[in-house]
């Protein structure tokens, strides 16, 4: 590691609340749009079985 | 149905018979070739390595097509042909979406975790610096996620192929994220180089740009209710914005010219070369955003086609 | 040809039959240049400095606000779906259309910018640029446009839509534009940027009416 401690590596000099708010941010939009994505599947997924288990009991009937 | 599918895959495939991860891998060992390469290189230009690793990437094209003809062309044939396909893009996609997450974890935790703790800090801008391993991907992927979108446009346009409409509305959503985190990251570092978190730059105003194209085409995909119709509109926009995004980028650069403003890069003053031990971790982060890339637009692709594809048959047994 | 010419005549005369249409924008061009000097200050200096970039910025909402109704009084009358059966190419059509909304929109808007110009406080010797700069730059803003106006023409609160689809789309006319007459104020060579504009002009008329087409095509469910 280029820095001596943690501590170091959190301040970074003078540039650590920079160069980590941006990592954060930026990391939780990523996360945030990748959930966003998967959580957009499984709810097509859950109403369309919904939607084929109402098809195939009307089927039945 | 199998029994087709059979006999459509060894007419098309002829005498080349290869595994579909096959690809994949060669793939993945090709850019570890090129990563490398340029790690144990010199200091190189940025420049440099965009230009080694088209050439790089269309020599290897160029001779495996010449040596392997069959295997190269019947093999885009088919992945024309059955990507082409909603029902066999979903198959293979559920093939591929678990290596894919797998490599864009590592090599994104790798990039990230390399450039913020080990490698060194800049000689000017200090350890501010290190947020070019967030930003330069960002950006990077944005505009190539603009020009995948023109190419989908395009096929979609032209062929009227349905995947490619889909394809540009998996793109979209994340390409806009993106562009947003280049501004973001972009001002946060503008800070302490420029002493301010906006300036009138000219890759920050084209970046901004950029973002304002996505929304067009999200909006316009979310007005039009018909997905058939939707999906044409936004094709037809896409390729309009890919000519205009090439102008943009020269007026923009015209603009700044004529108003004198900062020509401070993230690579520190213009046509300094940067460090490998800066340049392996910036690389590794690229390709690590851009394998994240593709796995949110295959989650969002795969979505989009079991929605539109709701009434046929292969989609029930899929879902239940 | 004959498309051409025949829709040409028939959007001339359709215009003079509702004047408001027209002269509408030219009000709208007029007002928003008013209202700066207003907002900001009538100080001559300062109202130089800006001059170019409100004029520019004022003509290209006039003309984009103008595109809204361009394919939309033909879709709801079902004109439109008759000129897409017609025999006729769409390519001419789309065309005619444009020069006439150019003609009757756009020149009134070059002709009258030297006045605004004047008010301004801009000096007399630039005045000339500005109305070959808007010569050249609003024919394309028209075209440009016009692929979003074919784009939402079918869709309710279009208009808002249109806004955002073009503007980004505007962006390297108004730069090149208002370049170009900053330039001319520092009395710098003003041809090589109203070339380019040119050039933006050349591939918006040769490539832009295809998209239209298109967009109509698509809009329309075909």
């Amino acid at each position: 590691m280029y820095f001596d401690s943690f501590a170091e590596l959190w301040q970074m000099g003078v540039h650590g609340p920079f160069v980590w708010s941006a990592f954060g941010i930026c990391v939780a939009l990523i996360l945030l749009n990748v959930g966003v994505a998967v959580y957009q599947g499984r709810r097509v997924r859950r109403d369309l079985k919904r939607i084929i288990r109402r098809q195939i009991m009307q089927e039945k009937q | 149905m199998q029994e087709s599918r059979a006999v459509h895959r060894s007419q098309t495939t002829g005498s080349a018979k290869l595994p579909g991860h096959f690809y994949l891998i060669s793939l993945v060992a090709l850019l570890a070739a090129v990563l490398t390469w340029f790690i144990w290189s010199a200091p190189v230009r940025p420049r440099t390595v965009w230009l080694g690793g088209g050439w790089v990437f269309g020599v290897a094209f160029y001779f495996g097509a010449l040596r392997y003809p069959d295997l190269y062309w019947r093999t885009l044939e088919r992945w024309y042909h059955e990507l082409g396909s909603p029902r066999y893009f979903y198959r293979f996609s559920g093939l591929w979406l678990p290596w894919l997450v797998g490599i864009a974890v590592v090599l994104c935790l790798t990039g990230l975790i390399w450039g913020l703790a080990f490698a060194p800090p800049h000689h000017e801008q200090g350890n501010s610096y290190r947020i070019i391993y967030l930003h330069v991907p960002a950006s990077s992927a944005a505009l190539m996620g603009y020009m995948a979108m023109g190419v989908a446009g395009l096929v979609a346009l032209v062929w009227r192929l349905k995947m490619a409409e889909i394809m540009i509305k998996a793109i979209a959503p994340f390409g806009a994220v993106m562009a947003a985190i280049s501004l973001i990251s972009g001002a946060i570092w503008g800070r302490p180089t420029w002493g301010t978190y906006w300036i009138w730059d000219a890759r920050l105003t084209s970046m901004l740009i950029l973002l304002f194209l996505y929304l067009g085409v999200i909006a316009l995909q979310n007005a039009i209710r018909d997905p058939r119709q939707a999906g044409r509109a936004a094709s037809l926009l896409s390729v309009v914005g890919v000519i205009n995004v090439v102008i943009v980028r020269y007026s923009v650069d015209w603009w700044q010219s004529l108003h004198q403003g900062s020509s401070m890069s993230m690579f520190g003053t213009a046509g300094s070369a940067i460090h490998p031990s800066m340049l392996a971790p910036l690389l590794l982060s690229m390709f690590g955003i851009y394998f994240l890339y593709a796995v949110t637009v295959l989650i969002r692709a795969r979505t989009e086609i079991l929605w539109r594809e709701r009434k046929s048959n292969w989609v029930r047994e899929e879902v239940s | 040809m004959k498309g051409f010419s025949a829709t040409l005549r028939r959007e001339v005369l359709l215009a003079m039959r509702s004047p408001a249409e027209v002269i509408n924008p030219l009000f709208f061009f007029v007002v928003v240049v008013s209202l700066f000097p207003l907002a900001v200050s009538p100080a001559p200096e300062l109202l130089r400095e800006m001059a170019p970039g409100v004029i520019w910025v004022a003509a290209l909402l006039a003309v984009m606000l103008s595109l809204d109704g361009l394919f939309r009084t033909d879709e709801e009358t079902g004109v439109l779906d008759q000129l897409l059966v017609a025999p006729v190419e769409l390519y001419f059509t789309v065309l005619a259309k444009i020069l006439a909304h150019w003609l009757l929109v756009g020149l009134p808007l070059v002709l009258v910018a030297p006045v605004l110009g004047y008010m301004l406080q801009l000096p007399v010797s630039v005045l000339g640029t500005l109305m070959s700069g808007l010569l050249l730059g609003t024919p394309s803003l028209m075209v440009i446009g016009a692929i979003g106006a074919s784009l939402t023409v079918g869709l309710r609160r279009g208009s808002m839509l249109l806004a955002l689809l073009v503007l980004p789309l505007y962006i390297p006319v108004l730069v090149f534009g208002a370049g170009s007459l900053g330039r001319a104020l520092e009395a710098l060579p003003v041809n090589p940027v109203l070339a380019v504009l040119g050039a933006v002009l050349a591939l918006a008329l040769s490539l832009g009416p295809f998209a239209i087409a298109l967009g109509l095509r698509i809009s329309t469910g075909d």
